[in-house]
């Protein structure tokens, strides 16, 4: 049961940390893309 | 459970079909789209012009806004590290340099924003067309840019000699035959495959101390030394067609070849597992942590399909854009060179913290280089496949 508990707890924290780094990807992406997109335009 | 997994293949195989042919569509639009204003770029850029008259394609007579003449002002590109960097060359009545502007460049941004800062640009101002002079030679680049640097003084020095021999008569003395560059770089890249190929065959004792000698070898050489790992933008420009000059990046070659060879070959990709600088960089922080493969539990499709999609993305947008840099999130510069904007510090932080803990979580999660080993591994195999029931059938 503790060992469940800690494994559910182990992934909650590596999805959390995915997470933040997907949409931080995303933010960079967006940020590049847009300063590019104000050179050219 | 076997319908269902054949159904499976099936999605898979028409999403793979679907992602290339978007491919396709994106870098023929990317082409429609490329053709910019360079004139009003020039104006802006360089604001001493006035008046620009054609005389030749690309090539202006310039004057200002008194209707001076000023001499000609001749657009030149060569190909820097994301692909042809375009400069607008200003040269005097006596066939020297007094202006020069990017007009157009691939570059990864904060490159180039590390060049223009440092003033590179001023290096240049007052160099004649009878000077024989490159990188390292008379101009000093800047450093951990030098393939900007060397892109700026090319294409300038490729102008400078086109004014000054086709449109002001001058005799221009022949330009120095440039050299194949074999260094330190290929040198060690070539050893790191050669280990890599022999070290991971099952009949090697050593593999294990093999691996972390590649590894940290790959981590200090090719991070941090020469931060020349393998990007998101090297394979945005292989689909370009932005092919750099062979002789000053054999490197690039080398690199993109052996990692192609050998996933066609061998079905195996020894960059990542063997000497990739960053794969290097978590494993050395998930010794000090003890760090183990931690899985998302049901949510592994999700992020893995979610990649494969910002990454899709990623190529595509560099293709419209024709600009392969434009994309490239790596965090690689960032570690190596300390170079990169707010967002890849704060993703540079998180994946190393996490390293610890995690098992190469951006190799696992975040890497481009696992969806399209992935793309092109499935498209290798669609393609034996369907050769070997041919020659079954025959």
């Amino acid at each position: 049961m503790e060992k469940q508990k800690s494994k559910r707890v182990t992934e909650f924290i590596v999805i959390a940390v995915v997470i933040v780094c997907f949409c931080l990807v995303i933010f960079q992406l967006e940020t590049t893309i847009q300063n590019e997109l104000n050179v050219l335009f | 459970m076997c319908n269902k997994k054949s159904n499976k293949k099936k999605v898979e195989t028409w999403l793979a079909i679907i992602a290339m042919l978007l491919i396709i569509v994106a870098w023929f639009v990317g082409g429609q789209l490329e053709n910019a204003d360079v004139l009003s770029s020039i104006k802006a850029k360089m604001p001493k012009i006035a008046k620009l008259e054609e005389v030749e394609e690309s090539t202006y007579k310039i004057s200002d806004s008194n209707e001076e003449s000023l001499g000609y002002l001749t657009v030149e590109s060569y190909m820097g590290y994301g692909g042809p960097l375009k400069m607008a060359v200003a040269v005097d009545e006596d066939g020297k340099i007094f202006d020069v502007a990017v007009i157009n460049s691939k570059e990864t941004p904060s490159y180039l924003k590390k060049v223009l800062d440092a003033k590179f640009l001023h290096r240049l101002i007052g160099k004649s067309y009878q000077e024989d002079y490159s990188l390292g030679k008379g101009i000093d680049g800047v450093s951990s840019a030098t393939y900007s640097s060397r892109a700026i003084v090319e294409a300038s020095k490729k102008g400078n000699r086109f004014v000054a021999a086709k449109i002001l008569g001058f005799d221009v003395p022949k330009a120095a035959s440039s050299s194949l560059k074999f260094g330190t770089p290929e040198i060690i890249l070539l050893l790191l495959f050669a280990m890599g190929y022999f070290a991971h065959k099952s009949s090697f004792k050593y593999t294990k101390i093999a691996r972390w000698g590649t590894m940290l070898i790959g981590l200090f050489v090719l991070g941090f030394f020469y931060n020349k790992p393998f990007t998101l933008s090297m394979i945005n420009q292989l689909l370009l067609g932005y092919f750099p000059p062979l002789y000053s990046q054999l490197y690039w070659y080398l690199l993109l070849g052996g990692i192609f060879l050998a996933l066609t070959v061998e079905n195996k990709n020894p960059y990542c597992l063997w000497f990739c600088p960053f794969g290097a960089a978590q494993e050395c922080m998930g010794m000090v942590g003890g760090a183990k493969p931690r899985s998302t539990g049901k949510f592994k499709n999700i992020f893995k399909w979610s990649l494969r999609i910002i990454i899709l993305f990623a190529i595509l947008t560099a293709l419209l854009l024709r600009n392969p840099g434009v994309t490239s999130y790596e965090v690689f510069g960032t570690l190596f060179k300390l170079t990169g904007s707010g967002l890849q510090f704060a993703i540079l932080g998180i994946v190393l913290v996490s390293s610890m803990f995690i098992k190469r979580p951006w190799c696992t999660y975040l890497c481009p280089m696992g969806p399209v080993v992935d793309h092109f591994t499935f498209i290798r195999k669609l393609i034996t496949n369907k050769w070997k029931s041919k020659k079954v059938n025959a």
